[in-house]
């Protein structure tokens, strides 16, 4: 029980850090743009063994470009986001950003079938930018953040195991005995050799 | 004569002005921007496929459909985690190595006997492995953000409508908000510390108990300086 109100303690702890710190809050620019933040609600399917959070957006746009950003991933999440147009015959350009609206990581534009999807992971936010070439444009854009993974960690601890006593010279010397004496043996054999032909 | 002109073209402006956004309406086939969010009742709508998406549209059943599609082959998170990059090849990932030097021995192998022992102690010692790492990321995208934004605006500002003056203030806002956070790193990197100091102890007691009596003063201790060193802020 003291243990259960431990873990808990320390996992308010950590879960108000990222609650609370004020950290990035969307793709840096100095333009005066209007970004849309897209909100993420818990999505649990029965059907799917990955819990998350989705958003689902409907848009209209007649602008040539619109902003969005997504806040609140954790860098062990898997994120996927997709846009759909309504009008397969109409391409949408989308691209996506992160430290600010000028440096584009990825970027594609809807297939035949109206789609395009990427999956990635990052820390805390992420932008995306969709450009509309033929206006207006009706599209559905996707995100959807996974529960955290719990990536396998490499050990801290190495695979010698000390023995009683814990003395590593006396470990060392009962594992690696017969090494030893072989050397001493090639050694002597070594020095009688020289010793004969001198 | 210029300030006549000027009166003119703003009379023009005015007496056109209905005509012109008529222009820009016709342009966009009468259409006007929309942003539909979904709500949380409706997302537990698509959850639980309470939703009647008959009528929908096909962008949204299309879009539905390649979600599903994603998520219903996925068997973990794990999975999905490793099968994906970075968004950036360049931002922060989890790093958990340890150094070689900082490994610590143990007389208890994963699996044996003695393990019951030690197991609360190492689920704790791995639970403060991974925030660490994820708090490093946080620090260095924030970092990294910061650093991109202030050479941006910097080399921005000369050219750009808002003048020097008002960069400036951003500017102030953005080293500001960059101290502040610095501090609330500290604060929680020093909190994390007590916890993975506190969980090395506790392997140490059943180190005791399995003939190693001095394990956090020869071993212990190592690793926790490593992992001081590994998460202390360098700026």
């Amino acid at each position: 029980m003291h243990k259960k109100i431990k873990t808990y303690r320390l996992l308010f702890f950590v879960i108000s850090f990222f609650v609370t710190t004020k950290t990035i809050a969307q793709p840096f620019t100095l333009d005066s743009i209007n970004v849309t933040e897209l909100n993420l609600f818990d999505y649990k399917p029965a059907n799917v063994k990955v819990n998350g959070k989705l958003n689902v957006t409907t848009v209209t746009q007649v602008k040539d470009t619109m902003y969005f950003f997504v806040k609140g991933i954790s860098a062990y999440s898997p994120t996927y986001v997709s846009v759909t147009a309504n009008d397969k015959t109409k391409p949408i350009d989308v691209r996506l950003h992160k430290w600010n609206w000028h440096d584009v990581l990825r970027s594609g534009t809807t297939d035949a079938n109206g789609h395009w999807e990427d999956k990635f992971r990052t820390e805390t936010d992420f932008g995306i930018m969709i450009i509309c070439k033929d206006k207006p444009a009706e599209y559905v854009i996707t995100v959807w953040s996974g529960e955290e993974a719990k990536p396998d960690l490499p050990t801290p601890f190495s695979k010698e195991n000390v023995g009683a006593g814990g003395s590593t010279v006396t470990d060392f010397l009962k594992k690696n005995w017969m090494y030893i004496l072989i050397g001493l043996l090639i050694l002597i054999i070594g020095i009688l050799f020289l010793k004969r032909k001198k | 004569m210029k300030s006549i002109k000027m009166i003119f073209c703003m009379s023009v402006l005015i007496f056109f002005s209905p005509l012109i956004s008529r222009a820009q309406s016709d342009a966009t086939g009468g259409m006007v921007e929309a942003i539909n969010q979904m709500g949380e009742a409706e997302i537990e709508g698509i959850q639980n496929h309470t939703n009647d998406l008959t009528n929908a549209g096909e962008a949204l059943s299309g879009a539905l459909g390649s979600l599903d599609t994603y998520l219903t082959i996925a068997q973990s998170a794990n999975d999905l985690y490793t099968a994906t990059q970075a968004l950036d090849a360049n931002e922060c990932q989890p790093d958990f190595t340890t150094s070689s030097n900082a490994m610590m021995p143990t007389h208890c192998p994963q699996g044996s006997d003695c393990f019951t022992c030690y197991q609360s102690a190492e689920n704790e010692l791995t639970f403060v492995r991974r925030t660490l790492a994820r708090l490093w990321c946080i620090y260095s995208n924030t970092k990294n953000f910061n650093e991109r934004a202030i050479a941006f605006g910097d080399n921005t500002s000369g050219v750009h409508a808002i003048n020097g003056l008002a960069w400036q203030y951003a500017k102030a806002d953005i080293v500001s908000a960059y101290d502040s956070f610095k501090q609330t790193y500290d604060a929680k990197y020093m909190g994390l510390m007590g916890t993975l100091d506190k969980a090395l102890h506790d392997i140490s007691n059943c180190e005791a108990q399995y003939g190693e009596p001095d394990w956090y003063q020869r071993f212990g201790f190592i690793y926790f300086e490593f992992m001081k060193d590994k998460y202390k802020r360098n700026d």
